[in-house]
């Protein structure tokens, strides 16, 4: 929640500062997701700690999560949906958020990643692919699976 | 479906119908600290949009008086001019009290 709240602060400073750059040529919310999701990838870099196992992915998951807008009957399968997005390659991650987290139109997700639609559809299909192996490879056996 | 990829399926659907997470209340004035901080203690001063408004509005007048005043000074010393140029009545008569015009001119 911290690092969430202190992207968002980051975001609307640059965008104070670089609002005299903005041209127009794309709508401002497609602008303001661009500085996003370039600040947000910058400081997840920044705190480089990104699980890559399988057994890091468990670790990792029982860190406490709490998004606010999941329903309380999903709130452990989206602990491991969003820990194992954490594993994908930035591009894949980008394209997935933007496309079924933030339910944006494929169109305005390539207009955001400075990208072609055609490439877009591939990311995803490669983003769930690899969420789908990696979901399936920490199968919490003996575990609840709710 | 095997059960492992029925899992992988419900995570990945987890997410349906998810709402958007609201910002803390205290957000903004913890933005506005920081850009402070950022723009090394210069003060920021943000106008409200109902204050231009009357910026712009008085901008506007101001500029309508200006061409209105403007317009008229113009016409006005074009009818000075008509007035002065129009020294025929008195060289008709051959008699010139007054020779130089433009005294009439540089009085006005």
């Amino acid at each position: 929640m911290e690092e969430a709240e202190e992207t968002t602060q980051d975001v609307f400073i640059a965008i104070f500062q670089k609002a005299n750059t903005f041209k127009g040529m794309s709508k401002v919310s497609t602008w303001i997701y661009r500085i996003t999701v370039n600040k947000a990838l910058n400081n997840i870099e920044k705190r480089n700690h990104r699980p890559k196992s399988a057994t890091e992915i468990q670790d990792y998951h029982t860190i406490e999560f709490n998004h606010p807008g999941i329903k309380l009957e999903n709130k452990e399968k989206a602990k491991y949906l969003f820990t194992t997005i954490d594993t994908l390659a930035n591009k894949q991650k980008t394209a997935f958020i933007l496309s079924y987290i933030e339910e944006l139109p494929r169109q305005e997700v390539a207009d955001i990643m400075g990208t072609s639609l055609k490439s877009v559809e591939s990311l995803l299909q490669r983003a769930k692919n690899n969420l789908r192996k990696k979901l399936i490879s920490i199968y919490p056996e003996g575990k609840s699976k709710t | 479906m095997d059960k492992k990829e029925q899992w992988a399926k419900d995570v990945i659907h987890s997410v349906d119908g998810i709402k958007r997470a609201e910002p803390k209340e205290n957000l903004l004035s913890d933005i506005l600290d920081k850009l402070q901080i950022e723009t090394k203690g210069r003060s920021i001063k943000i106008i409200p949009l109902k204050r231009l408004s009357w910026v712009a509005i008085a901008a506007t007048l101001l500029l309508f008086f200006n061409i209105y005043a403007f317009n008229t000074v113009i016409k006005s010393s074009n009818t000075e001019q008509n007035i002065y140029s129009n020294n025929n009545i008195y060289s008709n008569n051959n008699i010139e009290l007054i020779t130089d015009f433009s005294l009439y001119i540089i009085d006005k």
